[in-house]
């Protein structure tokens, strides 16, 4: 990849390239350059914009986007890269408007079925979201989008029960992101953080760069943390084991208080100390590790 | 759904997008609010996900049985006999008695919208902050129980 490109297609290759392997600095280098000769090739600038999108300089991205779909209103890359910018930005209500419209140019297209799923997801539309993505498979059963926005949904909607979603997926696509990122979160939501942790792992180590994965696996550690193991109950059944832990601690030091008054204080004591431990440990040792 | 249906936008709809108040603050002020403080974080989580029509009733539903099964409890002596067993007064109770229905409510409607919640917690989506919320929920749970509860003892 030395050879210096001679057309706008080629140094468009050439910044992929560089793109796909996250060696970001290279490929914006090499767009600075390829912009200097064919400042309004829309394929260029939008490279240019993913480049920025990725090194998280995002008004500058969002800029460069806006810039393409003025030359190229219809650059379909440009309008998805502009609706994933107005979803990080929670503008949602435009992002679906952009989604729509190019669901209205490309109607076969499963992946745009997949990424309008998941903007249905994060708001909360839960039926909207599983019928999105239904109906892209309908045109390609094994997009990985449409078939992670089926397994998240399912996840939503049966928690830890076996997910089919899921299966699906990890059967179609067993080396992709998507899949790692829809078994981590159903292993999450299972209260299986010690699985979850180390899949996260294996994962970071295939693709390093990958700041989301860096970051989740940060929040695994945690929360998979030795010190982290007596509270295990909470993150296993969540608020259910709050409400019971407080109840049943209610119940039990009165019941004691009765019964067996000498023991009553330390028990009452040691169960003040695990609920103070389960409220100030948490945040702590997020800003500690 | 037909794929016309589909392709019509939702959230242009929303003066503001779909989200949920944080749960912390719904377990607290459902502990510390009883069954009126859980109604009342709850109505404003199902206003946030526009399921008012849908989900409205069972809430005031679920809040009515909790209240029918207090003054149950007060007639058939259950009361009296729970405040034996713990070697409490009969109005402290009560008041015991209340927050755990507002745990037993907080449960339901969780079990209610707990697919939002998932959705939620998978989508990475923050949940909005509950203090201003969760501090009038239990104010108005509280005020609500002590009403409650006096009247039920005077008048039963």
């Amino acid at each position: 990849m030395n050879d210096q490109p001679t057309s706008a297609a080629a140094f468009a290759e050439q910044a992929f390239w560089y793109i796909e392997r996250r060696r970001i600095a290279d490929a914006k280098r090499l767009l600075a350059q390829a912009l200097a000769q064919y400042p309004q090739d829309p394929d260029l600038l939008f490279h240019s914009a993913q480049a920025e999108w990725l090194d998280d300089e995002n008004e500058a991205a969002e800029k460069t986007t806006r810039q393409v779909l003025l030359v190229d209103p219809h650059h379909a890359p440009a309008r998805q890269l502009l609706a994933s910018m107005l979803v990080e930005r929670g503008e949602y209500a435009d992002a679906e408007l952009l989604l729509i419209g190019l669901l209205r140019d490309y109607p076969e297209s499963a992946e745009l079925y997949g990424r309008y799923s998941r903007l249905m997801l994060r708001t909360l539309h839960l039926e909207k979201a599983e019928q999105l993505a239904h109906e892209g498979l309908r045109y390609d059963p094994e997009d990985d989008e449409c078939l992670l926005a089926e397994a998240l949904c399912e996840t939503a909607r049966s928690g830890a029960r076996p997910n089919a979603g899921l299966q699906k997926l990890l059967t179609a696509h067993p080396e992709s992101m998507s899949s790692v990122h829809a078994l981590v979160v159903a292993l999450v939501e299972s209260g299986r953080v010690a699985e979850a942790h180390r899949i996260a792992q294996g994962a970071m180590r295939a693709d390093p760069a990958n700041e989301h994965l860096v970051d989740l696996v940060r929040e695994l550690r945690i929360q998979n943390h030795w010190s982290m193991k007596p509270l295990w109950p909470l993150q296993k059944w969540g608020w259910g084991a709050s409400v019971v832990m407080w109840l049943g601690g209610i119940i039990v030091i009165r019941a004691l208080a009765k019964s067996a008054p000498e023991i009553a204080n330390p028990v009452a004591y040691a169960w003040l100390g695990y609920a103070v431990y389960s409220w100030v440990w948490p945040p702590l040792i997020r800003r500690i590790l | 759904m037909s794929n016309q249906d589909l392709l019509r936008p939702t959230l242009s709809d929303y003066t503001r997008p779909p989200a949920l108040y944080h749960m912390t603050g719904f377990a607290l002020s459902s502990f510390f609010g009883g069954p009126v403080g859980a109604v009342i974080y709850a109505l404003f989580n199902t206003a946030r996900l526009s399921r008012l029509k849908q989900d409205g009733a069972v809430i005031f539903a679920l809040c009515a049985a909790a209240m029918l099964v207090m003054l149950q409890a007060v007639r058939g002596d259950g009361l009296d006999a729970l405040a034996e067993v713990a070697g409490l007064s009969q109005q402290r109770t009560g008041q015991l008695l209340l927050r755990g229905l507002g745990l037993g409510c907080f449960g339901a409607i969780y079990f209610l919208h707990r697919k939002f919640f998932r959705a939620a917690r998978i989508s990475g989506v923050k949940p909005l902050p509950s203090w201003p919320l969760g501090l009038a929920a239990v104010v108005c749970g509280w005020l609500a129980n002590a009403a409650v509860l006096s009247w039920i003892l005077k008048h039963h």
